[in-house]
């Protein structure tokens, strides 16, 4: 009977993210891969330690854009001599509006942790900690292309500062969390605004405490614009604390 | 055939580059603004990809939203919008930014946060295809 029950209650939580997943429930949230097509191009490569950041992002995109397309999007960023590598976030979270079905709610892997993102800006400079300063100090980071030399690139640094891309990772919510304006064509109307749902936070916050506990220096939960001139994330800024009290319920506590 | 064919493509290369001038990029965002100012709704089949007004729930859906927007007078109108723009590194995509006068968010809305469009050819011609937010 115990057996039945335990069985029952996996195959709900594996129904309500869409799919089964072998670690589950073990993991807080089962995450999906994706093979992404790759740009032969420069990347730059870090141990995890030196991320201590999770920052938020919103689309743009309809909420049924797929990770490959934003992949798509992504392999044509950049300077024709120096293209994006790969898709710039690390977390791609699909998930419905409030009252719709579609699409199917789950988070899937972008670019793999220990590539430097491309998502908070290639002008946001942060200030590095010591761990930081001495990882980068020992030659760490270094950047390079696949099969040729990786080493130090100086351009990272700026006034004592480095790139936020090297100490975050980049979660991307799909979707457009704005309102509908001559800037933002993609928004939601303003008598239908759209918000994430209780289960939207619920994901955001398993994810990034599933992060912590396998990194436990990643602290602190931030949104685009606290980098950047930009509405992203939308209202998903305005969730921030909330998703933060959800990551305490398993555990974790963020800044 | 071979004459048809070189033909062809002549006509094409000349057609698609004249797509991506400067001209006809600046063309499609003043009848961005058109639709999305000044609410000129019938011209939105010339500035939108028949993809995005479908992710946008319809033409008519659209139409809802942008009559929602607040009126603007003629006075407060941004200035004649100058558009930069890239082609994106491996197809036949733009990613394009408007960009104002200074002057011109001052009646018009408070931030200055300058939106990068995905622009896309459509049967030969420049349609926005939604907007991106990423690190760039």
């Amino acid at each position: 009977m115990k057996h039945l029950l335990l069985t029952l209650a996996l195959c709900i939580s594996s129904l309500s993210f869409g799919q089964t997943n072998q670690d589950w429930p073990s993991e807080l949230i089962p995450v999906e891969t994706v093979e992404y097509k790759r740009n032969n191009t420069s990347y730059c490569v870090r141990p995890v330690e030196m991320v201590d950041t999770i920052v938020l992002h919103h689309s743009e995109t309809p909420n049924t854009s797929t990770p490959e397309f934003i992949n798509e999007l992504h392999l044509n960023r950049g300077a024709p001599t120096d293209p994006w590598y790969m898709i710039g976030y690390s977390y791609v979270l699909n998930a419905p509006y409030g009252n719709e079905t579609i699409p199917r709610a789950r988070i899937t892997e972008g670019r793999p942790l220990s590539i430097v993102g491309a998502h908070a800006g290639s002008s946001a400079f942060v200030t590095m900690d010591q761990v930081q300063s001495r990882l980068w100090n020992e030659g760490k980071i270094v950047c390079g292309k696949k099969g040729g030399v990786f080493k130090v690139d100086p351009a990272q640094l700026s006034s004592g500062k480095i790139k936020a891309n090297v100490t975050t990772i980049g979660l991307v919510v799909i979707g457009n969390y704005a309102p509908f304006s001559r800037e933002n064509p993609n928004g939601y109307s303003h008598q239908n605004p759209r918000y994430p749902t209780e289960s939207t936070i619920d994901m955001i916050a398993r994810m990034s405490c599933q992060l912590q506990i396998k990194f436990p220096r990643i602290k602190h939960i931030k949104w685009h614009n606290y980098y950047h001139a930009t509405t992203c994330p939308g209202n998903i800024k305005d969730h921030i604390e909330m998703i933060k009290l959800k990551a305490k319920e398993y555990g974790c506590e963020f800044q | 055939m071979r004459v048809s064919i070189i033909f062809l493509s002549f006509i094409l290369s000349t057609f698609s580059a004249h797509a991506m001038s400067d001209q006809s990029m600046n063309e499609l965002f003043r009848k961005y603004d058109q639709v999305m100012v000044q609410k000129k709704v019938e011209l939105i089949d010339q500035v939108f990809s028949q993809k995005f007004l479908k992710e946008n729930g319809g033409k008519d859906s659209f139409i809802a939203k942008v009559k929602e927007l607040p009126s603007v007078t003629q006075k407060s109108l941004p200035p004649a919008t100058k558009v930069s723009w890239k082609k994106g590194v491996k197809k036949e995509i733009f990613f394009a930014r408007i960009q104002d006068a200074p002057n011109a968010h001052k009646t018009l809305k408070k931030d200055i946060h300058h939106p990068e469009f995905i622009v896309v050819l459509e049967n030969g011609k420049l349609r926005v295809d939604g907007t991106i937010s990423d690190g760039e």
